[in-house]
């Protein structure tokens, strides 16, 4: 896919686990885990919100797009 | 349902299967239904369609046996008149029609089994749905090759004459079935789509 998830890297640099993640957002680490692998079709705004909130970071930390990967 | 209530109502296993499938997959094994009106409708078209099958099949067996007996005396006997062979391509026609109502009525339990479940809108619904299309045109130009068939034999005898094409409405069921094969592709799609929104 085009769109790139860097979750396990922004999780990394925090220094912070799947799980903890988990429960700060409130989604489920079955969910978080679709997320991070890339098999997710879509991410609501409300999703990344909250990440966003707990990781303070950017969507773009996030999410990044490759362009060869089209 | 937002993601914090996703979240809280999910499931906390470690399987990489999205929230809203354990969330479906918790309703079924609870055997809970979506909605009771509609769970109540489908078992009613379950026994409706059982009973068909069932009539279908007490047309089906003495038809088939009906027609291998005229057909086995007429190929040693000879046929007495043109109004034989009119009776067992008609016999043929009812024989297909008994056929394709049990291939139907079987494709729609499946169908409505998956709605029992909460689950309609599958790939497989989908394939079932474009299946129950396909074999009704199958079966209705098999007719119609019986009816053109009987037709010109019947005509060349100066006998009665035959009925073509009996009704045209077969191929606008077919049509239907294709066309909400098309839907449920979609819903399925849509479905898939939903359940890997994060």
């Amino acid at each position: 896919m085009a769109i790139e998830v860097k979750l396990d890297r922004i999780l990394l640099e925090r220094g912070m686990s799947l799980t903890e993640l988990s429960e700060k957002v409130g989604v489920t680490i079955a969910n978080l885990s679709i997320l991070k692998t890339g098999k997710a079709k879509a991410i609501r705004f409300s999703t990344l919100e909250a990440i966003c909130d707990v990781l303070e970071c950017q969507p773009g930390d996030i999410l990044v797009h490759d362009q060869e990967g089209d | 349902m937002s993601n914090a209530e996703d979240g809280a109502t999910a499931s906390s296993n470690n399987s990489t299967a999205p929230e809203h499938l354990d969330a479906k997959q918790k309703a079924s094994d609870d055997g809970q239904p979506p909605a009771s009106g509609a769970q109540s409708a489908t078992s009613i078209l379950q026994i409706i369609l059982h009973i068909a099958r069932i009539v279908s099949w007490l047309v089906l067996i003495p038809t088939g046996a009906v027609i291998f007996f005229l057909t086995i005396g007429g190929v040693f006997g000879g046929f007495d008149d043109g109004g034989d062979v009119a009776d067992v391509l008609d016999l043929v026609r009812v024989f297909l029609s008994a056929g394709l109502m049990i291939h139907v009525a079987g494709i729609l339990l499946a169908i409505l089994e998956t709605i029992k479940q909460g689950t309609p809108f599958e790939k497989e619904n989908a394939k079932r749905l474009r299946g129950i299309g396909i074999a009704v045109v199958e079966v209705e130009l098999a007719k119609l090759a019986i009816g053109i068939i009987g037709s010109v034999f019947l005509v060349l005898n100066h006998e009665k004459s035959f009925e073509i094409l009996e009704t045209p409405m077969p191929f606008i069921a077919a049509a239907i079935a294709y066309v909400l094969a098309k839907v449920f592709e979609e819903g399925a799609r849509l479905k898939e789509e939903q359940e890997y929104t994060i």
